[in-house]
């Protein structure tokens, strides 16, 4: 591919980087006005002072600690997506095996009927799915209004066509002949399952979290329904509020944007591969 | 396989069955017969039937036609635009050496930040001009020694500016679905195109083009589908404004169910979203099979 480039060497690199900061330009943006003082951030909007950090601040930061429930909110946050990416694979993974090696008696088209849920995106049946978890809503009085939400949240996304077809796909391609050597051993089918298939497919397995990890921490729309109470919202609809609640200050607004984003850096940087070459594959997303 | 096991293979895969069917099979089930009765939001129980009233009067709602009007505006100019700045950089980054690696980086980073972060942040960049002091792309063009741009403000623009948005934000992804096509068109190709004296144009048209066709239906694909999904942008940056220039057709189903409180309404609007998004995915992934075909 290299013969592709007419114009090697110094003039292309130094484009290439040129588009990178421009590109970058608003996220530096973001990062800076979070470290500035309030004023500062409206005066150097004409020069490129804008992306300087001096004088620097951690005011911001704690503004945005102080005014909302960032605690409770990143708590929530990342209870949801744990419940989901370990309820998930207790779920589908069994599911996936069972597709990929176990004969039963209409296998094909359960695993047909499934699969096709994946044209039923949330965006489409959010209001419906919103009226199935209220007829759970007795439920609340129970558990309390925090934790019903944190399953309101989570439970709904546990089982998910698209995991289980990657994950089955994985299986597939395991050879069988490890499973088999376990049979023998004396294993049941549990067993091969839980100590030899799921071990092996680890690759498929860190797909799968990390996919769960980055859709469900960005979700907006889903808390957007079901978050009732303050202390049950989760950090995107925490940020989606800060935003528009007075008095608005951008660099408090930016400082807790950062505190969105960092966690789901840290996993991108981690997980970019896995990432891509799942969705390189199989064409699908979320 | 004997009856046991059987019971093993059903107690696998039965959680993952219930769930999927209580969770998305049940809620389209409910969306289907909730839009031919009516239901109030606060109603627990689907209240008398009314045929197609839902619908007719989904049809006959300018909101809802302003909506799917704005929705498709957005989609037929991120797709395009989106997928083919996406094999451009992918093209140019698909490469050696530590400035190009930069480039695919700074690409990808933005896909990497929720929609919700970046929307809070571009609307701070694109505010104009006023008491609380100019966004950035304001002040950009004040140095600039150019005139303020209202952005967000104008229903002309506003729309404008979410897809200049989207497309920055979403463009590295797409990228990256290009590069991994790239690296399986062989490099003799390439060399064996220069020896018979093929230019830099010549091997796009005809190596690297014909190569990614595939992947690049498939890009456009879910590029459609994820525009046509459009709703935080907009709620967040306009709450769908000014004059409803912004307004999406899930916002639109947000909005009946939650502030006009309807939810025979809300979902028929859902129901008809459901049926064009299938129809288009159907649609796309035809052509796909046939591009495959055709290779």
């Amino acid at each position: 591919m290299t013969q592709l480039r007419r114009t090697s060497g110094l003039g292309n690199g130094a484009a290439a980087i040129t588009l990178a900061v421009v590109f970058l330009a608003p996220v530096l943006w973001m990062a800076s006005a979070s470290l500035k003082p309030e004023a500062a951030i409206h005066t150097d909007v004409d020069s490129v002072r804008s992306f300087v950090p001096a004088p620097a601040t951690g005011a911001n930061y704690a503004a945005a600690h102080r005014r909302t429930n960032l605690g409770p909110v990143l708590a929530n946050t990342f209870a949801v997506v744990v419940l989901i990416a370990a309820g998930g694979l207790l779920i589908n993974g069994p599911a996936a095996f069972a597709f990929a090696r176990m004969r039963f008696p209409g296998r094909d088209v359960v695993f047909m009927i499934l699969v096709a849920s994946i044209i039923l995106p949330l965006e489409v049946i959010v209001i419906p799915l919103f009226m199935t978890v209220r007829t759970f809503s007795g439920a609340a009085d129970y558990l309390g209004e925090r934790a019903w939400t944190l399953a309101a949240l989570s439970v709904p996304f546990m089982a998910k066509a698209f995991n289980i077809f990657l994950l089955r796909q994985y299986f597939l391609s395991l050879p069988k002949a490890l499973e088999e050597a376990a049979f023998l051993d004396g294993a049941g089918w549990w067993g091969v399952f839980w100590r030899v298939a799921l071990p092996n497919a680890k690759p498929a397995l860190i797909t799968v979290v990390l996919l769960d990890f980055v859709v469900h921490w960005n979700d907006f729309l889903w808390p957007l329904v079901i978050c009732r109470a303050e202390d049950t919202r989760t950090i995107q609809l925490g940020l989606g509020n800060f935003f528009t609640q007075p008095p608005i200050s951008w660099g408090a607004i930016m400082a807790y944007a950062v505190l969105a984003t960092l966690p789901m850096a840290l996993v991108f940087a981690f997980g970019q591969r896995w990432i891509v070459q799942s969705v390189a594959k199989t064409g699908i997303r979320g | 396989m004997n009856r046991r096991e059987k019971l093993i293979a059903l107690l696998f895969i039965l959680p993952a069955c219930v769930l999927i069917g209580v969770f998305v099979f049940g809620p389209a089930l409910a969306m289907s017969r909730t839009s031919l009765h009516r239901q109030g939001l606060t109603d627990q129980h689907v209240g008398g039937y009314c045929g197609a009233a839902n619908y007719e009067a989904v049809w006959a709602d300018p909101d809802f036609r302003r909506a799917a009007r704005n929705t498709a505006y957005f989609t037929v100019l991120v797709v395009p635009l989106q997928t083919v700045l996406a094999l451009l950089l992918a093209v140019w980054t698909n490469g050696p050496g530590w400035s190009l690696r930069t480039l695919r980086l700074a690409v990808f980073i933005p896909t990497a930040i929720s929609l919700t972060v970046l929307s809070v942040l571009w609307k701070l960049l694109y505010e104009p001009s006023g008491a609380a002091g100019a966004g950035l792309f304001n002040g950009l063009l004040t140095s600039l020694g150019l005139p303020d741009q209202p952005f967000l403000t104008s229903p002309r623009q506003a729309m404008l500016c979410i897809v200049v948005m989207s497309v920055w934000q979403g463009v590295g992804f797409q990228m990256m679905i290009f590069l991994s096509g790239l690296q399986t068109i062989p490099d003799e190709l390439y060399e064996a195109a220069s020896l018979d004296g093929a230019r830099c144009w010549q091997r796009f048209r005809y190596i690297t083009l014909p190569g990614i066709a595939p992947i690049t239906a498939l890009v456009a694909m879910i590029t459609t589908i994820f525009a046509l999904k459009l709703f935080v942008q907009p709620y967040l940056m306009t709450g769908g404004g000014p004059e409803g220039s912004t307004i999406s057709v899930v916002q639109y189903i947000y909005e009946a169910a939650f502030f006009r409180r309807d939810l025979g309404l809300a979902c028929a609007a859902g129901a008809i979203f459901f049926v064009v998004v299938t129809a288009i995915a159907v649609t796309q992934r035809r052509l796909l099979r046939a591009t495959e075909a055709i290779q």
